[in-house]
């Protein structure tokens, strides 16, 4: 058996045809030698036996014939005819030895030749007497004549009678002898042509169900094993060992499998876990597997680079970094169309926020700020704060502003209304009004003592900036105040004690204040009539007291000096009233500077800590985004196996039909020689009848045995059995070949319905072709709908990195906003210290002006 | 994934449909096992082939004890069967091709080459004038031979050689089936179910012809000195 499966079944087929026909020629070649050797032997007997059995006839008639001639002769009249009967014997003594000489060429036994050798001494008895007879006829003695004819002549014609019928019964039993052993040699005949045809339908059965079933079994199990290929079990094997068509098949298909396991879906394993690092080389130019896998590999790699490289160029800064579209096509260009999209989506809405900050820092806190979509609403939410309360600490400085040019120095800022920094922004405006106002109380008091003439002491205190100005200018009027009071005191006493001549050191003193001393002594010196009145008035000033104008009259130069202590207390007064306005409009700006300052450093703190919050809110979102990532691209991953699995289930569907195609090429093949052994039946048919035609002449020969048997008579009688018994033979080959005849019709029959048989199973392939078919198209809608699923959780994955990014950059500006924050503040410090140092002096100022009565 | 699992059901159900190839290979063994002594006769069958021919023997016996014989061939023309004495018959032959000869009757069916001898064809039916029916495909030459005449008869078929006991030979009074008395030297009225007698389901009646009378018309002779 396995040497037969290692045959190819041309081969197989073709041996088996030759084989079939070699049989069937064997047994036409036996028929054809046994009829001739039948035939043969009836030639024989008809001419060894059946001939001369009529030739001894024909003696024993022309005998007869010849004994009745010579008794016409004997009783003929006259001359004439007695002759024409002697011509009569002689000639039928002549046919008597010419048939003689016929029969004893054809004598084949000893025995029979001494037969004929009695028969030829006997006739040669009977000449003497028979010419005796006729020579005593010529002479006309007849009745010697007829007295030999009746006596020794009629001793010597029985004696040549009776030799011809021996011969006669010899020859019958030869011929009932050859007879004989030619029913001995028919029926061995038709024993073996029996047997031969058997032996034929047996073989011919044998073959035909070894040779179906080498070729139907293992077909089946290459089916089953498709079939299971096309459900994507992949694990089965054939195995055959077969050398032939079938085992080629096999293994073709084993081979397949394999390739198909460990080449093709162990590749796109790989890659479905992301390692795109897939060498496959196509088998040959019409591979479409491994250059359709490798096409999918070169996509996926492109994209990832692309996508890298744009969040290098995006994380570097560069904001307007896109992919290329262009490079794609399909889903791949949608998919790097919405990366790009999403990704200026994010810098957009970034770019609108820090617009609607930067207006905040010039100080347009009612920049216009769109409502963003989702939960990029934050952002909304966290500016919106931020303006909030920017224009709160705004209007808290309004309101302290408005109290302090109104002179209301005790009203102070709301602090509850704030939280946090804003609200040490706010408390820091009302201690700065508190330290402002405490200096200006102080140089009130001394102006107002200087006013009143109580000239107080110097102050010790020390004060900072310009209050120490306003401090010092204080205590140079209270030097000067003092001096001048001292000299006018002593120009007083010298007056008093009448020591007119006593003149105060106008040298001591400065400004106006000289002036005074020197009008003085020089009024001292000029007057001193008037002088009381100018005592008295400088005594007032002196004192502190601007005293009213002088309105009594005055002649010459005391009217002069009566117009000069007015125009001097009036002087005075109006150097007093703008020194009282100048600090009074210095207090209030230094007031209102360090205000808006302080407010200012306040709302910077405020907004510093908003900006804190905002950062760490960014960085939240940041970590779920990151999340929100990781999870797509596993979405992705798993998308992109069932894509694979799917491209494989379509591939191996292909490969189905195409090894359907091959079974079914094998299939027509084999039809193609079931008409062959059709045809061979038919010739076997056709010598059948080539038999069965010998076997109706062997009939005819056997009746004209009969026929010859029924003339020899009583001696035939055997013969004449043999004659019927050959005849039956005939008969039962005709019958036999009869029934030969039926059984190949029965093996036509059942070659057709084998015929027919194949056809099913060819039209059962074409089925199986057809649902092959249809399961690819359904594979290929099925993976159509994944490859979609797969690009679009691909689209998720990019778009989660970009929103990263986004994220990021936020983190880092509003870290960049936060420090511009503090670098303000610094400088709002600085700038409410200046305003304290203002106010500080504005402070001095008026005390030193306070000092004064007016 | 109901629908795969009942596919997978399908397959299997077809797996087990397939041939029961042991049943054939124990069918074809048994009829090589048959084959094989195809051609031994059982003991059976050979008692019962001995006995047939026991019974043959004895029964010819027994006919040649019932008196005389005689043996007479039995044609066959159109449906019903002529015979003629055994010892005017002295070949049998296969119809060969027939030389027609012009100007003669329709009984003449020409001349024939029969081992280089050449001899006229007689048409039996057409002499007789009976009816010829469908041309059968074993016709026969009868060569007869009488003391006046050699010729060859043309019949449908011939049956077979039958010795027949004198005294089952009755003699015909009158025409038999419109041949004339003289030529028909006896009727044998027979049994049915001869193994010659093919499809004759009632019993059948030979006419054996009285051949030297039959070939010694004269017009038979007239004409073939005319010719």
């Amino acid at each position: 058996m396995n040497a037969l499966n290692n045959i190819k079944i041309g081969v197989k087929l073709i041996v088996s045809f030759i084989f079939l026909a070699i049989i069937s020629g064997v047994v036409g070649a036996v028929g054809i030698v046994n009829i001739r050797t039948i035939d043969d032997n009836d030639t024989k007997l008809y001419q060894n036996m059946t001939i001369p059995i009529e030739q001894l006839g024909q003696i024993t008639d022309h005998f007869q014939k010849m004994r009745v001639a010579m008794r016409d002769m004997l009783l003929a009249t006259n001359a004439q005819d007695m002759e024409k009967f002697i011509s009569d014997i002689e000639t039928e003594r002549g046919e008597i030895e010419r048939i003689s000489a016929e029969f004893e060429a054809l004598i084949l036994s000893d025995v029979m030749r001494q037969a004929y050798n009695d028969f030829v001494s006997a006739r040669n008895a009977y000449r003497p007497f028979q010419l005796r007879i006729v020579e005593l006829a010529r002479a006309g003695q007849r009745d010697e004549a007829i007295a030999l004819m009746r006596g020794d002549a009629l001793q010597a014609a029985n004696a040549e009678e009776e030799s011809i019928a021996k011969m006669l019964v010899m020859k019958i039993e030869d011929a009932k002898e050859t007879s004989d052993n030619n029913t001995v040699t028919a029926n061995g005949a038709v024993n073996t042509m029996g047997a031969m045809i058997a032996v034929a339908v047996l073989i011919s059965m044998v073959f035909g169900v070894v040779l179906s079933n080498s070729i139907t079994g293992p077909l089946s199990r290459g089916v089953m094993m498709m079939q299971e290929l096309s459900q994507g079990h992949l694990g089965d094997r054939l195995n055959m060992d077969r050398k032939d068509e079938i085992g080629i098949l096999a293994r073709a298909m084993d081979q397949f499998a394999d390739d198909l396991q460990k080449r093709v879906v162990a590749n796109i394993k790989k890659i479905a876990v992301g390692d795109l690092n897939v060498q496959i080389i196509a088998k040959d130019d019409r591979d479409e597997i491994s250059p359709a896998l490798m096409g999918t590999v070169q996509s996926i790699s492109g994209l990832v680079v692309e996508m890298n490289s744009m969040s290098a160029q995006q994380d570097a800064g560069d904001l307007d970094a896109k992919m290329d579209v262009s490079h794609y096509s399909g889903s791949y260009r949608i998919m790097a169309q919405g990366v790009n999209d999403m990704v200026f989506g994010h810098i957009t809405v970034k770019r609108k926020a820090m617009a609607c900050v930067a207006e905040f820092g010039r100080g347009n806190f009612d920049a216009p700020l769109e409502r963003f979509p989702g939960k990029k609403v934050f952002i909304n939410d966290t500016i919106e704060e931020v303006r909030e309360n920017l224009k709160s600490v705004s209007a808290e400085t309004r309101m302290l502003s408005k109290a302090g040019v109104e002179g209301r120095l005790s009203t102070r800022a709301n602090v509850s209304k704030f939280k946090g920094d804003w609200a040490t922004l706010v408390q820091g405006m009302n201690d700065t009004l508190d330290a402002v106002i405490g200096p200006l109380n102080v140089a009130a008091t001394y102006v107002d003592r200087i006013s009143r003439g109580d000239i107080p002491a110097r102050i010790t205190d020390n004060y900072n900036g310009d209050f120490n100005t306003i401090k010092n200018n204080l205590n140079q009027a209270i030097d000067a105040v003092n001096l001048l009071v001292a000299d006018a005191g002593m120009l007083a006493k010298a007056g008093i004690e009448g020591r007119l001549a006593t003149r105060a050191d106008a040298s001591k003193h400065q400004g106006d204040y000289r002036k005074i001393v020197q009008g003085v002594n020089e009024t001292l010196d000029s007057v001193i009539g008037p002088l009381n009145v100018a005592a008295s008035y400088v005594d007032s000033i002196a004192q502190g007291v601007i005293p009213p104008a002088i309105t009594d009259r005055y002649n010459g130069d005391f009217e002069i000096l009566k117009n000069n202590l007015n125009r001097l207390s009036a002087s005075l007064r109006e150097m007093l009233n703008n020194m009282d306005a100048a600090a009074s409009s210095l207090n209030s700006a230094a007031a209102e500077i360090l205000a808006a300052t302080t407010q200012q450093a306040s709302g910077a703190s405020e907004q510093s800590a908003s900006i804190s919050e905002t950062t760490t809110t960014v960085n939240e979102v940041k970590v779920i985004s990151e999340q929100a990532s990781i999870r797509a691209q596993e979405v992705a991953n798993a998308s992109q196996k069932t894509v694979e699995v799917a491209r494989n289930g379509q591939r191996s569907v292909q490969d189905t039909i195409e090894s359907m195609a091959m079974i079914k090429e094998q299939v027509e093949g084999i039809s193609e020689n079931l008409l062959a052994l059709s045809d061979q039946t038919q010739q076997i048919g056709e010598i059948i009848a080539t038999v069965n035609e010998i076997a109706s002449q062997s009939n005819m020969l056997a009746l004209n045995a009969s026929v010859e048997a029924a003339r020899a008579g009583e001696h035939g009688k055997g013969f004449s059995v043999v004659a019927v018994e050959v005849r039956s033979l005939a008969e039962q080959s005709r019958n036999a070949t009869a029934q030969v005849k039926a059984i190949l019709s029965e093996i036509q029959k059942a070659t057709n319905t084998t015929v027919m048989a194949t056809e099913e199973g060819t039209k059962g392939v074409e089925r199986g072709v057809q649902l092959a078919a249809q399961a690819r198209e359904a594979i290929e809608q099925l993976s159509a709908v994944i490859s979609e699923s797969a690009q679009i959780a691909t689209q998720v994955v990019a778009g989660g990195q970009q929103q990263q990014t986004g994220m990021e950059q936020i983190s880092l500006a509003m870290s960049n906003i936060n420090q511009a924050t503090v670098q303000s503040l610094a400088s709002t410090r600085q700038a409410e210290k200046s305003a304290q140092n203002l106010n500080e002096l504005a402070r001095q100022m008026a005390e030193l002006v306070g000092k004064y009565r007016r | 994934m109901l629908k795969k699992s009942t596919k997978k059901a399908t397959v299997q159900q077809k797996t087990k449909q397939n041939i029961d190839w042991q049943t054939i290979y124990t069918r074809l063994g048994e009829a090589s096992a048959r084959l094989a002594h195809v051609d031994e006769l059982s003991p059976e069958e050979l008692e019962h082939t001995w006995a047939k021919r026991a019974e043959q023997v004895a029964r010819d016996i027994t006919d040649q004890e019932r008196g005389e014989q005689i043996e007479v061939v039995v044609t066959q023309i159109g449906r019903e069967f002529y015979g003629v004495e055994v010892q005017y018959v002295y070949d049998i032959r296969p119809l060969l091709t027939i030389t027609r000869v012009p100007r003669v009757p329709a009984w003449a069916a020409g001349v024939v080459n029969l081992r280089g001898r050449i001899m006229s064809v007689l048409d039996l039916a057409a002499y007789l004038g009976l009816d010829e029916g469908e041309e059968s495909p074993d016709r026969r030459l009868l060569v007869v031979e009488t003391p006046n005449m050699e010729l060859a008869m043309l019949v449908d078929s011939v049956l077979a050689i039958e010795s027949i006991p004198i005294s089952q030979v009755q003699e015909a009074v009158g025409a038999v089936r419109g041949i004339r008395a003289e030529y028909v030297r006896g009727l044998v009225v027979r049994d049915e179910g001869k193994d010659h007698a093919k499809g004759a389901a009632e019993s059948e009646m030979l006419v054996i012809l009285d051949l030297p009378i039959l070939l010694a018309d004269p017009a038979l002779i007239v004409r073939e000195e005319v010719a």
